[in-house]
């Protein structure tokens, strides 16, 4: 008995460190000494007496993980134990091949070292087998400390162990505990197994449900700032505009000026105009106008892999809401495969420039993607399977857009070559 | 006379651009006239004639109307398809593939290129506008028109190389021109009956003969100036041959 809680605290140390080693066994010895006159009740006493101490060092209280782990060691320890004793009997009664109860109160001080060490045995295989685990295991527990469930976790082992110790004092009280200790085990280990995978779905429930919710605040976020970025953006165009206006009219009065002066500052302010122009270059915050969070998503995910290839990815959404309601997954595979076929191409190109332009009418949409063109693209050859305008490039992107878009009824392609720009629409009819 | 209407809010610019307009056509020796000059919406429409083709110089930002002139291009290629469009904007005003889109305009004119530069774009535009028109006289106006849910779509027919099916996707017709390949919904029949200048080669295929350059009568395979070809159906051989030969 004694030896079964030292190695309950060696299970529990391993979690730890072995800073507590010597500790540990002197608080086996005096819980073993108190257990000798309480039978298998020292357990619970040994349990309770931890967790209160733990409970009462301030340093302790906020580590859950401590009592958990504890009170898991001693769910396991106790499956065990029982494993050890009943494997230990078993093993007795081959050997006597006497199959009496009788036969282990005769061999008692052979019986209980050989449970013992059995016991031992299996502690170790179980421990190597969690050290495959180890990192699933880690991982649930991250988990379970990022959401704060270690309650909830304490309170299911606790639950768990006091069943056990329940079902182990009744059954020794009526003198049973050695004849049903088969179905003991069995009970408890499956207990124990379904009670830790409960723990895995409910853990991962609770993060997907987190995630959501991540999620969420993350797009309004998003929104709240794109709205702001909107804003500033049409303060500034109008100034622009009302700016360039001005600077047009005043042109024939410097011209007919004769202050070298003036005319130099004329000069200067007009290159300075075409700087700022560049401010209005590529301004995501119009995505906001897609009600669609999937559409928008790639859009805006799309902007940014311009941004980093110095790709000038263009939106023009005149309109301040597109709706988008069906068919919307094979919109984004659709989308995604034109813009990035654009973006491939204008990345070649001096004009690094695409752009996206929506327009929707009732129950028409148009999705315009267009990238300048400096070479003869054979039209009707860009859709064959194979066909690339890169050597290096598979080329199956517009072959399978052409199969999404033959699969659907309201879907509709059209490819246009003007004034030496390339442009893709896809035609949407019904929401 | 050809009548060109001009629509501009700024009075200074709006001086200068009909000055302009009224030297390019002297420059192009053009049979045009300057018959509207607008600085507001209103007033473009007091005395804007729908019936009548014409060529347009629009301001893109009329008073506080961010797409005034885009509105109004709309309504003019609605009521006449051919007419020729010419914004004259500021840079970042322009959103040049939605305006691609819906009115496909014969130029854009950038502000910010400096009044020498609009002066040039200007006569440049009425000279084209005389040669388009000069050219048209001669060729059908036709135009083939779709229509894909609430939009409409119009092609030149001059540009028309064939419309085509795929039994894969049954309903559906694809049309191949010049500059763009479309899809919308139809049967070739109405669209055979509706453009008798078209040629049913075969069951699937309805051609723009005037398009073809090669037939090889032995192989029946007709091929187009954009290098697509066609099969020819027996029954339609001699038709073919005999429509090819007055063509020529």
């Amino acid at each position: 008995m004694l030896f079964a809680i030292l190695q309950l605290k060696h299970y529990f140390i391993r979690k730890f460190s072995f800073k507590f080693f010597l500790a540990d066994i002197a608080l086996a010895l005096i819980f073993g000494y108190i257990g000798l006159f309480f039978d298998e009740l020292f357990v619970l006493f040994f349990i309770g007496a931890i967790l209160i101490f733990n409970w009462c060092v301030k340093k302790y209280r906020a580590n859950i993980q401590n009592s958990i782990a504890l009170i898991m060691a001693a769910n396991i320890e106790l499956v065990l134990f029982s494993l050890g004793t009943y494997s230990a009997r078993i093993l007795f009664f081959i050997a006597y091949n006497q199959w009496r109860l009788t036969l282990l109160e005769t061999y008692q001080e052979y019986f209980i070292p050989i449970s013992l060490v059995i016991n031992l045995l299996y502690l170790l295989i179980i421990v190597l087998v969690f050290e495959r685990f180890r990192y699933q295991t880690i991982k649930l527990w991250l988990q379970i400390e990022k959401y704060h469930l270690g309650k909830r976790v304490l309170v299911l082992s606790l639950g768990i162990f006091i069943s056990f110790m329940v079902i182990m004092i009744i059954s020794d009280l009526q003198s049973v505990t050695a004849t049903i200790q088969a179905s003991l085990i069995i009970i408890f280990s499956i207990l124990l197994i379904f009670a830790y995978y409960q723990l895995t779905v409910f853990v991962h429930a609770i993060a997907i449900q987190n995630e959501a919710q991540e999620k969420l605040t993350y797009n309004k976020q998003l929104n709240e700032y794109l709205t702001s970025v909107q804003q500033q953006y049409t303060e500034l165009r109008k100034f622009k505009h009302d700016f360039q206006n001005i600077m047009l009219a005043i042109k024939p009065i410097v011209d007919q000026s004769d202050s070298q002066e003036l005319k130099d500052y004329y000069r200067d302010i007009t290159k300075e105009k075409n700087e700022m122009s560049l401010v209005s270059r590529g301004n995501i915050s119009q995505a906001q106008a897609i009600d669609n969070d999937l559409i928008r998503g790639l859009i805006i995910q799309k902007f940014f892999i311009a941004k980093s290839r110095q790709i000038d990815f263009h939106l023009e959404l005149s309109q301040k809401h597109y709706q988008f309601e069906s068919e919307v997954l094979i919109i984004v595979r659709i989308l995604g495969i034109l813009i990035d076929n654009a973006f491939e191409y204008a990345e070649e190109l001096a004009d690094k420039e695409v752009t996206c332009a929506i327009t929707q009418t009732e129950n028409t949409t148009e999705i315009t993607i267009d990238n300048p063109l400096n070479e003869n693209i054979s039209l009707k050859d860009i859709f064959q399977s194979g066909y690339s305008t890169k050597r290096n490039h598979s080329g199956f992107g517009l072959a399978n857009v052409r199969k999404l878009i033959n699969e659907s009824e309201n879907l509709y392609l059209e490819t246009k070559i003007v004034h030496s720009h390339f442009m893709m629409t896809l035609i949407i009819v019904g929401g | 006379m050809y009548p060109i209407y001009l629509l501009e809010d700024n009075k200074l610019q709006r001086n200068k651009y009909a000055e302009f307009i009224h030297n390019g056509i002297l420059i192009n020796d053009a049979n045009m006239t300057l018959e509207v000059v607008a600085g507001t919406v209103d007033d473009f429409f007091k005395q804007y004639d729908s019936k009548k083709q014409a060529l347009y110089f629009l301001d893109m930002e009329i008073l506080d109307d961010k797409i005034a002139g885009l509105k109004i291009a709309e309504k003019v290629r609605q009521n006449s398809p051919l007419s020729q469009i010419v914004f004259i904007t500021t840079h970042d005003e322009l959103s040049l593939t939605t305006l691609e889109r819906k009115i496909a305009p014969m130029d854009y004119i950038l502000k910010d290129n400096g009044l020498e530069n609009i002066k040039q774009s200007i006569t440049d535009d009425i000279e084209k506008t005389q040669q388009e028109l000069r050219e048209y006289n001669h060729l059908s106006k036709n135009v083939l028109d779709y229509k894909i849910g609430s939009r409409y779509f119009s092609i030149l027919m001059d540009d028309v190389i064939m419309l085509y099916t795929n039994k894969d996707v049954p309903g559906r017709i694809f049309i191949v021109t010049k500059y763009q390949l479309a899809e919308f919904n139809g049967s070739l029949n109405t669209f055979e009956k509706d453009y008798p200048n078209l040629f049913r080669c075969n069951r699937g295929f309805l051609v723009n003969v005037d398009n073809a350059i090669n037939y090889d009568s032995k192989t029946r395979i007709l091929s187009f100036i954009d290098g697509s070809t066609c099969e020819v159906s027996f029954r339609k051989n001699k038709e073919l041959i005999k429509l090819m030969s007055k063509n020529d």
